[in-house]
C-alpha cells in the first residue's frame, strides 16, 4: 500500500527554519548553467538532438563561459520500466543513455536527467521514481548522471498535476468544529470561539475552522513571503475539575472531513512540539486512495477527476452538508500551565520534502561522495523555498514559463506578460522578493528556464530576461536549439555576455534586493507588485566590495522619466555589504562603457519599453 | 474507441504520408497507453502531432484557450489542448474547463478527425 512515510523531527516543519542540510547534500554550488532539452523540443528530443546540441556549446565556447550541464527533460524515457528499471526510448535514444552520457562528458560538459516523484512523469511514462528510488538510483548512477531535474506530477501524496484530486485528503485537516479535552472531567473547546487560527487562509465559517494545511503555491496568485500555512492552536489550561494527577488527558476532535482543498482528512495533532497523532481521520481512507494512484492514474473508472472542482459540485455540496462527528480520543500530555495544543496539516510541504529526501539518500547510498546537482520541478506546490534547502541546490518557484514548447523546426513561444505563470515578468515578480530564501549555504529560487531564442520574445526582451535572471542567482538553462545560433549574432550576444554571467556567478552568492519600485508602497524588497506597468531598481552586492545595479522599466511602454538611487538608500537595505567611496568606477554591462561616478547617485533617464541598464558599481578611494 | 483504433482511424483518413506522426505515436505510448480510452488530453495530443508532423500545420496564439482554467494542468498538453480549441476540433467541457481526463466518445473522436482532415 501507498502510504506517506512517518516524518522525523527532521523533516517537520517546525525544522524549517533551523538551516539544517540533510543527508550530508552539499552545499556552496553557484546557480547551475547549461542547456534543458524542454524549451527546446519539448517531449521531441533525441540522441541526435542531444548530441548536436553538446557540439554547439563547445563550438559556440559556451562550455568556457560556464554552461556545463546537457540535461535530459521528459519525453526521453520507455513508456514502461523494462525488468523494473528505467530505459532510454528506443526510437529516440537508439544507443541508450549511457551513450550520451559519455558523449556529454568526452566533450568536457556534465550530464543531466528528468524524473518524478510521482508514478509517473509529466508526459505520462509509467517511469516515475515513486518506490523505486533504490532501483533508479543506481540507474543514473550507472549513467553518470551530474544533475537531476524533479518534476511533480502523478505525485500520489498530494492534488499534484494528473493525481487524484481526491489527495488532498492527504494535505488538508477535515473542517474543525471543536475539540474535547477529557481529564477528570472534560471541557469543550470551539474552534472559533476558544481556538486562534496562525498563519495565511484558513477561516472561520460560521462555527467551524476550515483550511488548515497549506495552500497550493503553483499559481501566481499570493505573495511567497510569510508564512504559508494554517494551524489551529487552542492555548490551553486544564481547570481545577479538569486536571489530572499525571498530566494525561484524552482530546477528541470535532471533524467534518471530505478530500478536496482546502478541506480534507489527515490531522495532525501535537502540543507544542510533541506530536500525538498524525494521520487519517477516517479508517480505510488510506488504502482506498493508495489503490486509486496505484492503478494507473489515466484509467481510472471516474472520469470526475483530476483537480475537476467544478464537474464535482455534486461531491462538493455533499460534502457540506455531511455531518460533524467526534474522532477516537487521542492520548496526550499536558504540563502544568499553558499548553499550545496544534491542530494542523503541514502534510504538503513535509511529504514532498521526504520525497525528494528519498531520492538524495538513494543516490547518496548508490555513489557516497558524489556530488549531484538537485533541481526541485514542484512549480511553488508546496512552497518550497522554505524547505528545499535541506536536499536540493534548486527550487521551482512557480508553474512552467511557457506552455508552447519548440520542436525540431520550431523555436517554441515565450510571452513577456501573462495573467498566469508563462511569462518572463510573472516569474520574475516573484522571484525577486524571494532573496531572503537563497544563498551558498542554502541554493537558488528558479524561476524557469530561460526563454531566449523563442518566438514572442524581442532582442530587448530577451536581454532584460537573462539580466534579470542572472541578477536574481538563477539557474541559467538554455531552452533553444543552438543550432540556430552563430557566434555575434543577438542571441548569443545574449547569452554568451561575460560580463552578465559574471554577475550571477559571483563567489559571494547573494541573491539580488530590489531597493526600489515604483509602484511599492513600503517595503520594496517584500511587498508582492504584479502590476507591470513599474520600474524596479535592483542592487546585488558583489565580491570585491562591488555591486550591480539593475534599472529595469517591467512595462511595456516607454518611460521618459529619470529613476535614480543613491548609496545610502542602498545602504539602508544592504547594509555594510555596500561601501561607500569618494569615487566609483561604473561599467555598464551591455554597452561596455566605463564612467566615474563621485555623487554617489545613481541614475538613468528614461527606460525603453521591457529594457534596464544594469552597471557594476566598484568603490574606489 | 482505444487510443490505437483512434491512431490508426486518424492514418486512414487522412491517407498521406504518416511516418513522422507514427513514429511519434509509437514513441509516446506503450502498448499498454495503446489500449487506454482516449481522454480529451489524449485526443488533444494525437490530433495535434498529427496537424504538425503530417499536416504542417502551423500553430496559432492562444485566444479561446486562455480561458480554459484547467489548460494550465497539463504541461505537456496545454499548447495540444490550445490548437485543438483554437481551431474547433474538440470542444470544452464547459466555457472555463476543458475536462483533460475525460474520455471521449467515438462520435466524438470521429467528428475531430472529419474537422481535421478535411
Amino acid at each position: 500500500m501507498l502510504r506517506p512515510d512517518k516524518i522525523t523531527k527532521a523533516g517537520r516543519f517546525n525544522s524549517f527554519d533551523n538551516n539544517e542540510i540533510l543527508l550530508g547534500k552539499k552545499k556552496n554550488h553557484l546557480p547551475a548553467m547549461g542547456w534543458n532539452s524542454w524549451n527546446a523540443f519539448g517531449s521531441g528530443n533525441t540522441e541526435a538532438l542531444t548530441k548536436a546540441m553538446a557540439d554547439k556549446m563547445v563550438e559556440l565556447g559556451l562550455d568556457k563561459k560556464g554552461y556545463q550541464y546537457v540535461v535530459l527533460d521528459d519525453g526521453c524515457y520507455n513508456p514502461e520500466r523494462i525488468g523494473g528499471k528505467l530505459a532510454a526510448e528506443p526510437v529516440k535514444f537508439p544507443g541508450g543513455f549511457k551513450s550520451v552520457s559519455d558523449y556529454v562528458h568526452a566533450k568536457g560538459l556534465k550530464f543531466g536527467m528528468y524524473n518524478d516523484i510521482g508514478v509517473k512523469t509529466c508526459s505520462g511514462a509509467r517511469v516515475g521514481i515513486c518506490g523505486y528510488e533504490d532501483v533508479d538510483a543506481k540507474s543514473y548512477v550507472e549513467w553518470g548522471v551530474d544533475f537531476m531535474k524533479v518534476d511533480n506530477c502523478y505525485y500520489p501524496f498530494d492534488n499534484a498535476t494528473f493525481s487524484n484530486s481526491e489527495n488532498a485528503a492527504y494535505t488538508f485537516t477535515p473542517d474543525i468544529r471543536a475539540i474535547k479535552i477529557c481529564g477528570k472531567k472534560s471541557e469543550i473547546l470551539s474552534a472559533v470561539s476558544d481556538g486562534r487560527i496562525t498563519g495565511d487562509r484558513a477561516h472561520a465559517e460560521k462555527d467551524y475552522v476550515t483550511g488548515l494545511g497549506t495552500f497550493d503555491g503553483t499559481g501566481p496568485d499570493a505573495s511567497p513571503v510569510g508564512v504559508r500555512s494554517s494551524e489551529l492552536i487552542f492555548d490551553y489550561e486544564p481547570s481545577a475539575d479538569n486536571k489530572t494527577d499525571n498530566n494525561e488527558y484524552q482530546i477528541l476532535v470535532e471533524y467534518r472531513s471530505s478530500k478536496e482543498e482546502g478541506r480534507g482528512d489527515w490531522l495532525q495533532l501535537a502540543v507544542g512540539d510533541e506530536y500525538y497523532y498524525d494521520d487519517f481521520l477516517t479508517k480505510g481512507l488510506d488504502a482506498e486512495l493508495s489503490d486509486k494512484n496505484l492503478n494507473d492514474p489515466d484509467n481510472r473508472n471516474n472520469p470526475v477527476d483530476n483537480n475537476m472542482p467544478d464537474l464535482d459540485e455534486a461531491e462538493n455540496k455533499e460534502a457540506a452538508d455531511k455531518e460533524f462527528i467526534w474522532s477516537e480520543p487521542v492520548t496526550v500530555k499536558l504540563g502544568d500551565g499553558i499548553s499550545h495544543i496544534r491542530i494542523m496539516n503541514h502534510r504538503r510541504q513535509e511529504n514532498t520534502l521526504n520525497s525528494y529526501s528519498r531520492i538524495l539518500k538513494a543516490l547518496n547510498e548508490a555513489a557516497p561522495g558524489h556530488d549531484i546537482i538537485y533541481s526541485a520541478c514542484e512549480w511553488g506546490k508546496s512552497h518550497p523555498q522554505n524547505w528545499a534547502y535541506k536536499v536540493c541546490d534548486s527550487w521551482r518557484i512557480l508553474n512552467d514559463i511557457t506552455f508552447r514548447v519548440g520542436s525540431d523546426g520550431d523555436p517554441g513561444h515565450g510571452d513577456w506578460k501573462d495573467d498566469y505563470t508563462p511569462s518572463v515578468t510573472t516569474q520574475y515578480n516573484k522571484a525577486v522578493i524571494m532573496d531572503e530564501f537563497a544563498g551558498l549555504d542554502k541554493g537558488w529560487n528558479d524561476p524557469d528556464m530561460l526563454m531566449i531564442g523563442m518566438d514572442g520574445l524581442s532582442e530587448i526582451q530577451c536581454r532584460t530576461h537573462m539580466t534579470l535572471w542572472c541578477m536574481m542567482n538563477s539557474p541559467l538553462m538554455l531552452g533553444l536549439d543552438l543550432r540556430r545560433v552563430q557566434k555575434g549574432d543577438w542571441i548569443y550576444n545574449i547569452i554568451a555576455n561575460d560580463d552578465v554571467i559574471s554577475i550571477n556567478q559571483d563567489s559571494l552568492g547573494v541573491q539580488a534586493k530590489r531597493v526600489f519600485s515604483t509602484l511599492a508602497k513600503e517595503c520594496p524588497d517584500k511587498e508582492y507588485i504584479r502590476d507591470i506597468n513599474r520600474v524596479d531598481i535592483l542592487v546585488k552586492p558583489l565580491s570585491g566590495d562591488r555591486f550591480a545595479i539593475t534599472f529595469v522599466n517591467v512595462s511595456e511602454e516607454d518611460k521618459k522619466d529619470s529613476y535614480s538611487i543613491t548609496l545610502g538608500e542602498i545602504q539602508k537595505f544592504l547594509g555594510d555589504r555596500i561601501k561607500s567611496a569618494d569615487t566609483y568606477l561604473v561599467k555598464d554591462m551591455w554597452t561596455g562603457e566605463e564612467t566615474e561616478n563621485n555623487s554617489g547617485i545613481f541614475e538613468v533617464n528614461g527606460l525603453k519599453a521591457c529594457d534596464q541598464v544594469t552597471i557594476v558599481v566598484t568603490p574606489e578611494n | 474507441m482505444t487510443t490505437a483504433a483512434f491512431i490508426d482511424y486518424l492514418t486512414e483518413e487522412y491517407r498521406g504520408d504518416t511516418a513522422a506522426f507514427w513514429k511519434h505515436m509509437m514513441a509516446d505510448n506503450s502498448e499498454e497507453m495503446l489500449m487506454q480510452p482516449v481522454t480529451k488530453k489524449k485526443a488533444a495530443l494525437i490530433l495535434h502531432a498529427m496537424m504538425r508532423d503530417s499536416l504542417d500545420i502551423k500553430d496559432v496564439d492562444w485566444d479561446k484557450a486562455r480561458k480554459l482554467k484547467d489548460i494550465y494542468d497539463c504541461r505537456i498538453c496545454a499548447n495540444a489542448v490550445a490548437q485543438v480549441i483554437e481551431r474547433g476540433l474538440i470542444e470544452p467541457e464547459k466555457p472555463d474547463l476543458f475536462g483533460m481526463q475525460i474520455p471521449m466518445e467515438d462520435e466524438e473522436l470521429l467528428s475531430a478527425v472529419k474537422k481535421l482532415i478535411i
